[in-house]
C-alpha cells in the first residue's frame, strides 16, 4: 500500500491567502516554486494566518520527489461532493466540496510546467472548487470598457473567442474569453454586489482564427484539454491587450451565428438570457444544493442589472467586433 | 451484458449524473452500509467481499455510499496499486488510472467509479480495497460511534 496522510504536509513550506473570485482561498505548498506561481496567478487575499475572515476553502499541493514522467492523462470525475482531477500520469487532485478542501499530489517535472499551471490546472481546480464556495462559472466571455462588463453568451464555436479578441483590439479590457466566474460577498448578494471575475488563462481560438489575426502566424496549435485542436495563446502576450480582474455585468449578448452576411442587435427579455446562463450551469444535488441555487440567484442578479441582447453575425470578426461596440456605445 | 449506457448532459462534464438504478443495503463492520450503483456486478462484489446482504434500501442507512460503472480503461493493468490519501475529513483511494473511491468520515457518505463492466474480479478487487482502508480507518476513528 502507497500511503499518504495529509498531515505530511504541516512541513510545507508556505501558507498563502488568496483571492478566487473574490473569495479568500488558502494555497499551501511544500514547493517554492508552486507558491510562486499561484502568488502570479491570483490576486493576494491578506494574511493567512491572522485575517480575520476564514478561508472559503482550503488547497493543499504536495510535490513528491520522484521522477514521474508528466505525460498526459487527462481525467475528470466527481459524485456527490466528491470530485477527481488528473491532468498527467503524475499527478492527483482531490476534492471534498462538503469541507471545500483539495488535495493534490505531483511530481517534481509537472510542478516545472508553469505554462500547464497556468493553462490548465489552476482553470480546473478552480472550477470545480466554485461549486462549494458560492462562485457561479458562466459559460460566457466577458470584457469591460469603462468599467461597464460585457457579457457574451454562445454554445461553443458560436465564435466568442473570436469576437472577444476582435474587441479587446478595439480597446476592451479581456476578462474571459470562455468562462466567467461570478461572485459576491458572502453576506450580500444582490444586483450591487455581483461581480465578473476573470482568471489569467490563455484564449482558445480555433485553427481559422490565423485568418483574421495574423498575430498567431507564428503560434502552433495543438490539442487543448478538452481534445480540441486549437491555439491556446496568452492575450497580453500575443495581442498585447489589456486584461481586467473583476467587473460589475451590464449588458448581457448572446450570441447567434446567422446565414445571412452582416450584423444585428435586437434586444430580448432578461428571462430569455437568464434561461440560457443557467442551463449551462451544472444541476447540483445534496450538500451541494445550497450552493447551487446560491450560484442560481447569482446569475439572476447579474441578468437583472443588465442589458440583454442577441447580437446576430455572419461577418469578418473585425467588422462583427465594431458592430457590436457600436451598439453597445450606443446603450452606454 | 452489465454495461451502463454513456449518455451524459452537456453540463455533466464530469459524469456526476449518472444514474444509479441498483441498491443494495448490507452490514458490513457492524454498521449499516448503502451501496446505489449502475451495475449489478458491483452488489455482487460487495457481497463476495463481506458485506452481508441486509434487504432493501427503504430502510436508513448509516454509509450511503454511489458507486458508478465505466467502461475499462484499457491502458489500465489488472495489477493496479491501490494508493491511499486520508485527511481530517476524508479517506480517498486511487486505483488505477481510472478508478477511485472517497469517503468522508463525517457525514458517512462515499463515492466512486470502478471499470466493472463484465469484470467482476476487478470490482471485488475494488471493494475489497475499499472494505480494508475504509475499515482501517473506522476502527480508528472517534466518528464511528457515531455510526455503531
Amino acid at each position: 500500500m502507497v500511503a499518504t496522510a495529509i498531515a505530511e504536509t504541516t512541513l510545507a513550506l508556505s501558507t498563502q491567502r488568496l483571492l478566487f473570485a473574490g473569495q479568500p482561498v488558502l494555497f499551501r505548498t511544500n514547493s517554492a516554486q508552486l507558491a510562486m506561481y499561484a502568488r502570479d496567478y491570483l490576486p493576494e487575499g491578506g494574511d493567512a494566518i491572522s485575517h480575520s475572515t476564514p478561508a472559503r476553502a482550503a488547497i493543499t499541493v504536495h510535490v513528491r520527489d520522484n521522477d514521474e514522467r508528466c505525460e498526459d492523462a487527462a481525467h475528470f470525475r466527481a459524485r456527490g461532493h466528491f470530485a477527481y482531477a488528473r491532468f498527467t500520469v503524475a499527478d492527483s487532485f482531490w476534492f471534498n466540496l462538503r469541507t471545500r478542501e483539495v488535495f493534490g499530489t505531483c511530481s517534481p517535472e509537472l510542478t516545472d510546467d508553469h505554462r500547464r499551471w497556468r493553462a490548465h490546472i489552476f482553470p480546473a481546480l478552480l472550477g470545480i472548487l466554485s461549486a462549494g464556495i458560492g462562485v457561479a462559472p458562466i459559460h460566457a466571455a466577458c470584457l469591460v470598457r469603462d468599467g461597464r462588463g460585457v457579457l457574451l453568451a454562445g454554445r461553443s464555436g458560436a465564435g466568442k473567442s473570436t469576437l472577444t479578441v476582435a474587441l479587446a483590439r478595439r480597446g476592451y479590457e479581456l476578462l474571459s474569453d470562455d468562462w466567467s466566474y461570478l461572485s459576491a460577498p458572502e453576506d450580500a448578494v444582490d444586483r450591487e454586489s455581483v461581480q465578473a471575475w476573470g482568471l489569467p488563462v490563455p484564449v482558445k481560438l480555433l485553427p481559422d482564427a490565423s485568418g483574421f489575426f495574423p498575430e498567431l502566424c507564428t503560434c502552433q496549435v495543438a490539442v487543448s484539454l478538452n481534445g480540441e485542436i486549437a491555439y491556446e495563446v496568452f492575450p497580453e502576450e500575443c495581442f498585447a491587450v489589456e486584461r481586467s480582474l473583476h467587473c460589475p455585468v451590464m449588458n448581457v449578448v448572446l450570441l447567434s451565428r446567422r446565414a445571412e452576411p452582416g450584423c444585428a442587435m435586437l434586444p430580448v427579455s432578461p428571462n430569455e438570457a437568464l434561461d440560457y446562463l443557467q442551463a449551462e450551469l451544472e444541476p447540483l444535488e445534496g450538500v451541494l444544493a445550497c450552493g447551487y441555487r446560491k450560484q442560481l440567484d447569482l446569475i439572476r442578479h447579474a441578468v437583472e442589472s443588465a442589458s440583454c441582447h442577441r447580437f446576430f453575425f455572419n461577418d469578418h470578426p473585425g467588422k462583427a467586433a465594431e458592430a457590436l461596440d457600436e451598439a453597445l456605445a450606443g446603450m452606454s | 451484458m452489465d454495461c451502463p449506457e454513456i449518455n451524459n448532459a452537456p453540463t455533466d462534464m464530469m459524469h456526476r449524473r449518472t444514474l444509479l438504478p441498483f441498491c443494495g443495503r448490507f452490514l458490513w463492520l457492524g454498521v449499516s452500509v448503502a451501496i446505489q450503483t449502475d451495475s449489478q456486478t458491483v452488489l455482487r462484489a460487495a457481497e463476495k467481499t463481506g458485506f452481508l446482504p441486509q434487504g432493501s434500501c427503504k430502510s436508513e442507512s448509516q454509509l450511503r455510499w454511489e458507486i458508478v460503472s465505466e467502461l475499462p480503461d484499457a491502458t489500465q493493468p489488472d495489477d493496479w496499486p491501490c494508493k491511499v490519501t486520508v485527511d481530517n475529513h476524508s479517506l480517498f483511494l486511487s486505483m488505477g488510472a481510472a478508478q477511485w473511491f472517497a469517503f468522508d468520515f463525517e457525514s458517512g457518505e462515499g463515492a466512486g467509479f470502478v471499470s466493472a463492466c463484465d469484470r467482476d474480479a476487478n470490482a471485488v478487487k475494488y471493494l475489497f480495497e475499499i472494505s480494508c482502508h475504509v475499515g482501517d480507518c473506522l476502527r480508528s476513528r472517534p466518528e464511528r460511534s457515531r455510526w455503531s
